[in-house]
């Protein structure tokens, strides 16, 4: 397009501000055109802008004349305009605000309001993640730790991702993941080190061998549970995708250097800090409060209602998991904004002005230089269905291609919308009628979607395979990756059904301050898949591992169920409050992307570690009895022999 | 691999103090680094909209 029609590249970055008269006279009227005037003037002083295109030349009067907007064209490119010239922009458009006309302002490559990533809130994370702690150890300077360690880790993490903006290109965005999933593992694998070696302590061993012993089962369980997601985030380069590649590839190095600062860092502070850490002088208040769980009483329950347990785990998530079937996967625009932002209510009077589908224009272009066919084509779009309105058109510079712009009636993110896009390219396929391409950033981001939906189910499948034979490997057994792996897109599929059932259909969008309802963002899924897998293998490994350490020593299935949940079912619960803490601090970000992302991890914790690892996993390990171990004796030789523990 | 692990906490319990310092230096080097070799985000700004994605996406 950009080829044939010069005039559509956009060099510069662009602004739309948008006017509502709201003085009960229509904004053609002399006096309002004179406040306007004198907002363009005033805009068109900075030297940063290149020119000032008028609603007259856009011809962007509403109907009743009481809405109009005109564009601000920058002289650099839009990620390149800078705040204080937008804060200009800003001061500029008070000149009408003051004269009763609304003024608004849009854009589409240039940052207006700008991004909460949620930092805050990720502050009243740790916050909440080390009072967690803090309760688990019965220390306040052990649960100091895991939280240090954890932001040393992500430090040095965030560095190499810095560094790699030399030679791969990383959105700003990407450090988002990073923070989230450097946090949460670099504090799981620091608190699953911390509580082995104070159990190894409790056994009467040395420091020395304590340590030696807790990092040779925990460290390898760490080792293996991060090489797990490392794999994982990295199976995203799969997908074809160059962003999602590039987030992978970040969020891997976040998880490299939580393994490393876990497996030397926090066990020289546990050296370093001595008598203080080994939980021989627990903290008084913070004892009794960490008296108070049940020892043992978890596993008991787990194995005495198994079948019960397990049946209802799974009824309770594939009910959950049921909104996933419609999920409209999308890339929420301004209408999800808060009301607060100046994006929001620009969206909210165009779309009064000119109707929902005035911010979904499709762009065709025809490869003909017959009218008669273009005439054709036009009738046949409009027979469609769903079309507002379809411009002239317009030739390219040597009259081979034609350019018309189609407004549908419905959102950019409307399921009607995408039909209609998917509609106008199969025309393609009618006879007598020119070729035809549908373009423009709505078309873009339909075809987007459409892409990463078509991967889910690929890079879904790479990953439960992976696992699955990573985990018999491990496990040496058949039945126990299985529910691991069957129990991950259970969770998964609740995870998903939860936040279409929230976000999309507009359940509860109150109590969690959602603005409004919308398309999921198109990337979230595999984000999703990605994060959660790496969690759920943590604690799938750190707790099925104990398992089997005492099931090796027993060969009592129950025994070592219950023994095993004794053992590392506190921590893996501290580990999955500390996530839920974290990620449902982004719940809070004013950002509706954000909050998505805080509100479908922290579900996915709830789903995943609570419910499936802490009650289908052990319950079907002592269903299933002896049979959970049972593995082919000819696979058995041929599998490598991995030990942990 | 248990038994390398092991062994590394046998070596870390001797040297705790030098793994410490160890580590921040490796800290400082990677700020250090990062500093010198400099920072090119793709964009400075929201990535979710119009061209800046359209570049992003093969």
């Amino acid at each position: 397009m950009e080829k044939e029609f010069p005039s559509t590249r956009q060099n510069g970055g662009q602004v739309q501000i948008v006017l509502h008269s709201n003085n009960g006279k229509a904004l053609t009227t002399d006096k309002n055109q004179q406040v306007m005037a004198e907002l363009f003037q005033d805009v068109q002083k900075n030297s940063h802008v290149k020119m000032v295109i008028l609603p007259a030349m856009l011809n962007s009067y509403s109907k009743d004349g009481m809405t109009a907007t005109a564009r601000v064209i920058y002289k650099q490119k839009g990620e390149n305009v800078s705040e204080k010239t937008v804060d200009a922009l800003e001061k500029s458009i008070k000149i009408t605000r003051h004269k009763s006309i609304q003024t608004e302002l849009t854009s589409n490559d240039v940052t207006i309001s700008g991004m909460d990533n949620g930092e805050q809130a990720e502050v009243v994370g740790l916050a909440i993640a080390f009072v967690i702690l803090a309760i688990t150890f019965a220390s306040l300077l052990v649960a100091g730790i895991p939280i240090l360690s954890a932001l040393l880790g992500l430090v040095t993490g965030m560095m190499l991702v810095l560094i790699s903006t030399n030679f791969l290109s990383v959105a700003t965005f990407s450090m988002s993941l990073v923070g989230m999933m450097g946090l949460a593992v670099g504090i799981d694998y620091a608190l699953f080190i911390i509580s082995r070696y104070r159990q190894e302590l409790q056994q009467n061993k040395s420091k020395k061998d304590a340590l030696s012993a807790a990092m040779s089962t925990a460290g390898t369980s760490v080792i293996f549970a991060g090489a797990t997601v490392i794999v994982a985030l990295l199976s995203m380069t799969v997908l074809g995708i160059d962003m999602l590649s590039v987030m992978g590839i970040t969020a891997s190095l976040a998880i490299l250097t939580a393994i490393l600062t876990s497996l030397t860092f926090v066990p020289a502070m546990l050296v370093v800090l001595g008598d203080r850490v080994t939980g021989k002088k627990p903290n008084r208040l913070l004892q009794f409060a960490s008296k108070m769980r049940i020892e043992g009483g978890w596993g008991k329950l787990v194995t005495k209602y198994k079948l019960l347990l397990t049946m209802l785990v799974v009824v309770v998530l594939g009910v959950i998991a049921t909104p996933f079937t419609h999920i409209n996967l999308g890339l929420p625009n301004d209408s999800v904004k808060s009301e607060k932002l100046t994006e929001r209510r620009a969206y909210d009077l165009m779309t009064e002005a000119y109707g929902e589908g005035s911010q979904a224009t499709l762009v065709v272009l025809l490869k003909t230089d017959d009218m008669v066919k273009v005439s054709d084509s036009v009738n046949e779009i409009k027979d469609l269905g769903n079309v507002a309105t379809v411009s002239q058109a317009m030739p390219s510079k040597d009259n081979d291609y034609q350019m018309i712009t189609v407004i549908p009636k419905t959102d950019a993110n409307a399921v009607k919308t995408k039909k209609l896009v998917h509609k106008i390219r199969d025309l393609n396929q009618k006879k007598g009628l020119p070729k035809l391409y549908v373009t423009g950033s709505t078309a873009i981001n339909i075809d987007m979607s459409d892409a990463l939906m078509k991967a889910l189910p690929k890079f879904a499948i790479i990953i439960v395979l992976f696992a699955f034979i990573l985990l018999t490997v491990v496990f040496r057994s058949l039945l126990i990756p299985l529910v691991a792996v069957l129990g991950f897109v259970l969770s998964l599929g609740a995870t998903l059904g939860a936040i279409v059932f929230i976000a999309q259909d507009g359940h509860f969008i109150n109590l969690f301050g959602i603005p409004a309802k919308g398309a999921i963002l198109n990337f979230l899924p595999v984000l999703v898949i990605g994060i959660m897998f790496g969690l759920a293998m943590d604690y799938e490994v750190f707790l099925v591992s104990r398992i089997r350490e005492h099931y090796l020593k027993t060969e009592n299935t129950r025994q070592a169920v219950i023994l095993g949940m004794r053992d590392s079912g506190p921590a893996v619960v501290a580990a999955a409050l500390i996530m839920m803490a974290v990620f449902s601090g982004f719940i809070f970000a004013s950002d509706a992307i954000v909050k998505s992302m805080g509100l479908v991890l922290a579900s996915g914790i709830l789903f995943d570690a609570i419910l499936v690892r802490l009650i289908l996993v052990p319950a079907t390990i002592d269903l299933f009895g002896k049979a959970s171990w049972y593995l082919p004796k000819w696979l058995d030789k041929i599998l490598p022999n991995v030990k942990i523990d | 691999m248990g038994q390398l692990l092991s062994k590394l906490g046998r070596w870390i319990y001797r040297h705790a103090k030098l793994t410490i310092v160890a580590f921040f230096i490796t800290i400082a080097v990677s700020v250090g680094a990062a500093l010198s070799f400099g920072i090119h985000f793709d964009s400075a700004g929201c990535l979710f909209r119009g061209h800046s994605l359209k570049e992003l996406i093969n």
